[in-house]
């Protein structure tokens, strides 16, 4: 006890403790800062681990990153309030576009990618309208990582059991007759989802919001658009699905299995992912079309024949002391061959990378798809996919629209005027500033 | 020594020191975040970078704001209709087990308090099979036997609070009933005895004399239910994607609050929201509180 009290022992101790505290200040120096990754979903989870270990052979051995998976749905949540007290922040988050738009409100969290993007070509090569998505006025927020477009999903052996072709769905109205024969005989032809109403309405050239942030700036396209939906579930050619909802596997996917449908209308990433997941036996069964096409009055088309949902993305958060790394990482991400090219074989999404388009394993015929190139369907369909206005109210917008705003139109409660109409007052009256007020 | 009336009706400080711990985390985790969520709410919805105070906005906002009145509407219903059932349901249950053998009294209580026992999250993806559109087991079991057309319980907007009821009062009429049940056997036998020898009828007795003798029982009930179904937010997060279903008609203010934070990206307002429930809250609390000692008092002394 005397000898541990004894001064020339604590002062022995001190330098000795001093001294292991130095250490590991320097050790800490030396050693890389991991760059943290928030990611949304499992499966891109091993994606990402992937590319970190690709990043290391083929540019940095010394790169270190922690990738982190969360729910879909949980991932923004806790990114809000990361964001919020600034506190245990990542550095680089792949986030889905539906939620990007909530984190505009004030200044935006993210770098300003603008220069970076222009300097390495990216502003070129990758495909505009989906650049755009991730961009506030003229600054580049984030980098798409998926085209996005949306195709029917058509079960191959219904529509010969139906005696259907796809050939025969060049038109909505087309597909409209074709769905009231089969309606008679008791078989729905779509599975109808909320969200329809926004790829519908982007299909025909519509927008949730205009450049200057006015809600549905197309009102009467928007009206036409609804009422045909409301008209696809009178006549019980498309089938509401339980909780109303395609993007639910346990709940959809026992009516797909009980071949209560006959097509899905979905953009890559659902084909790629969850109809495989929620489907599997259905291997070969699925067929994958273009979207039938609006006409005017005189039955001439006046539409593009695909329309967009949803696509994660990359953006890099702008508190990060690891900027530069992040960017490098992110760019190689989006730029290399493999990176892709394992995006979309591994069942991710089909690239928004222009180049990568001619990788020829992405254009190889589908198994699962009954030997269809998605590949090819999609890049012939690359310059119709629409434009998509970003706005800070439209995650509210698009929840609004997916979790049930609408669907009383399908339900046959109520009018499509009123229904939309309501949905403008509401997004008008709330939702924090307008876009660019930053 | 003998202490003076006064001195024992002063706390001694070794009570005080007692407590102090509880007030202190009470401090930290209660009132500490329900002030800075009072400030939340006067700034405005920036989720980063520097806040700007904005006074009482949000909470003017919500005046003007259809959705939320739809969802303190549906949380009125909600509550009102929960409770009503609940205790309703719990109280028969009660008397029906009383009158169970006692070896087969404890099995029966213990099997019927499993919903409350269960997290909320786990109950409401057991009511999602429940629910579901044509093969759930409601339809499957009681809507289609009895003749009538499937209802589609968690998208049909004339169904859907009822779903949200249904899970609530699955969940607590197992709960109340054991505790309504401990009530009605520590219920004093002479009066009872009392009152049957004075001539008074199975209704006249149950209103009259065990209505009050529970009163204080059934009053934590109530109160223990007003505040779940106004903090009601896993069940229905589970069942309707965060969402209040089709056209709003399962929009509860906790849902609503969750929304505006993190849907909309707005804290301030999604903060104004929570605190807004605290008078109804409170409203529904007080009534609780005072109407049924009146009831009581006056039951008590027919």
């Amino acid at each position: 006890m005397n000898s541990f009290l004894n001064f020339p022992s604590i002062a022995n101790r001190s330098v000795r403790f001093a001294l292991i505290i130095i250490i590991c200040a320097i050790v800490n120096v030396s050693w890389a800062e991991p760059v943290k990754i928030w990611i949304s979903s499992q499966q891109d989870k091993i994606y990402y681990d992937n590319m970190v270990r690709l990043y290391q052979q083929e540019v940095d051995a010394d790169f270190q990153a922690e990738v982190q998976a969360f729910g879909f749905r949980e991932m923004p949540d806790k990114l809000a309030i990361a964001f919020k007290t600034q506190t245990n922040t990542p550095d680089i988050v792949q986030l889905d576009e539906v939620f990007f738009g909530m984190y505009l409100q004030g200044e935006a969290p993210f770098v300003d990618l603008t220069d970076r993007v222009k300097a390495v070509g990216l502003d070129e090569s990758i495909m505009p309208q989906r650049l755009e998505l991730f961009s506030l006025g003229d600054r580049v927020l984030g980098l798409p990582q998926s085209l996005s477009a949306v195709v029917i999903y058509y079960r191959r052996d219904l529509f010969q059991q139906f005696s259907l072709s796809p050939s025969e769905f060049k038109t909505w109205d087309d597909f409209m007759a074709i769905g009231e024969e089969l309606a008679a005989q008791n078989q729905p032809l779509l599975a109808l989802d909320p969200s329809y109403f926004g790829m519908l309405l982007r299909q025909r050239g519509g927008h949730l919001f205009s450049e200057t942030g006015d809600v549905l700036p197309d009102f009467e396209l928007a009206v036409e658009t609804l009422e045909f939906m409301g008209e696809l579930a009178q006549k019980r050619i498309g089938l509401m699905p339980d909780r109303s909802t395609i993007f639910d596997p346990v709940f959809f996917g026992g009516d797909v299995a009980n071949n209560e449908i006959l097509a899905i209308m979905g953009a890559d990433w659902y084909g790629l992912d969850m109809i495989q997941q929620f489907s599997s036996e259905l291997e070969g069964e699925w067929g994958i079309m273009p979207l039938p096409v609006w006409t005017d009055e005189q039955g001439n088309p006046n539409s593009v024949r695909t329309s967009t949902f949803a696509g994660q993305g990359l953006v890099v958060y702008k508190g990060s002391d690891l900027i530069d790394e992040s960017w490098e990482f992110v760019k190689f991400v989006m730029t290399n061959r493999e990176a892709n090219a394992q995006r979309f074989l591994q069942g991710n999404s089909f690239p928004a990378y222009k180049p990568a388009f001619e990788d020829i394993r992405l254009l190889q015929p589908q198994p699962f798809f009954g030997y269809d190139s998605m590949g090819q369907i999609l890049v012939d369909l690359a310059p119709e996919v629409p434009r998509v206005m970003m706005n800070p109210k439209r995650p509210m917008a698009v929840f609004m629209i997916r979790e049930g705003m609408l669907s009383s139109v399908m339900y046959g409660e109520g009018d499509a005027r009123t229904a939309l109409t309501r949905f403008k007052d509401q997004l008008e009256g709330g939702g924090g500033p307008p876009p660019g007020v930053n | 020594m003998q202490r003076s009336l006064s001195d024992r009706n002063l706390p001694s400080w070794g009570h005080v020191w007692l407590l102090a711990p509880f007030f202190v985390f009470l401090s930290l985790f209660w009132i500490t975040p329900l002030g800075r969520g009072l400030l939340l709410s006067l700034e405005s919805d920036t989720l980063f970078g520097e806040s700007t105070f904005v006074g009482w906005q949000h909470y003017r906002d919500l005046l003007a704001d259809s959705r939320y009145w739809r969802a303190v509407l549906n949380t009125a219903v909600f509550a009102v209709s929960t409770i009503t059932i609940t205790i309703t349901l719990a109280l028969v249950f009660a008397h029906a087990l009383r009158f169970c053998n006692r070896r087969i009294q404890g099995p029966l209580v213990f099997g019927l308090m499993i919903p409350g026992l269960c997290p909320p999250t786990v109950l409401a993806l057991l009511f999602l099979l429940v629910f579901h559109g044509k093969e759930g087991l409601l339809n499957r079991w009681i809507i289609q036997p009895l003749g009538f057309e499937t209802i589609n319980w968690l998208s049909d907007p004339d169904f859907i609070l009822s779903a949200v009821v249904i899970q609530a009062v699955w969940r607590w009429t197992g709960f109340m009933a054991f505790f309504l049940l401990c009530a009605l056997n520590a219920r004093p036998r002479e009066i009872l005895d009392a009152a049957r020898i004075d001539g008074a009828g199975v209704w006249s007795r149950f209103v009259n004399v065990t209505l009050p003798l529970i009163a204080p029982t059934l009053t934590f009930c109530l109160i223990y239910l007003i505040i779940d179904c106004f903090a009601q937010f896993a069940g229905s997060y589970v069942l309707f994607g965060g969402s209040g279903g089709t056209n709003d008609a399962g929009l509860l203010l906790v849902t609503y609050a969750y929304q505006k934070a993190f849907i909309g990206g707005g804290f301030g307002s999604g903060a104004a929201v929570s605190l807004s429930i605290v008078p109804w809250l409170a409203g529904m609390l007080i009534l609780v509180a005072m109407v049924p000692r009146n009831v009581w008092k006056e039951g008590s002394t027919r």
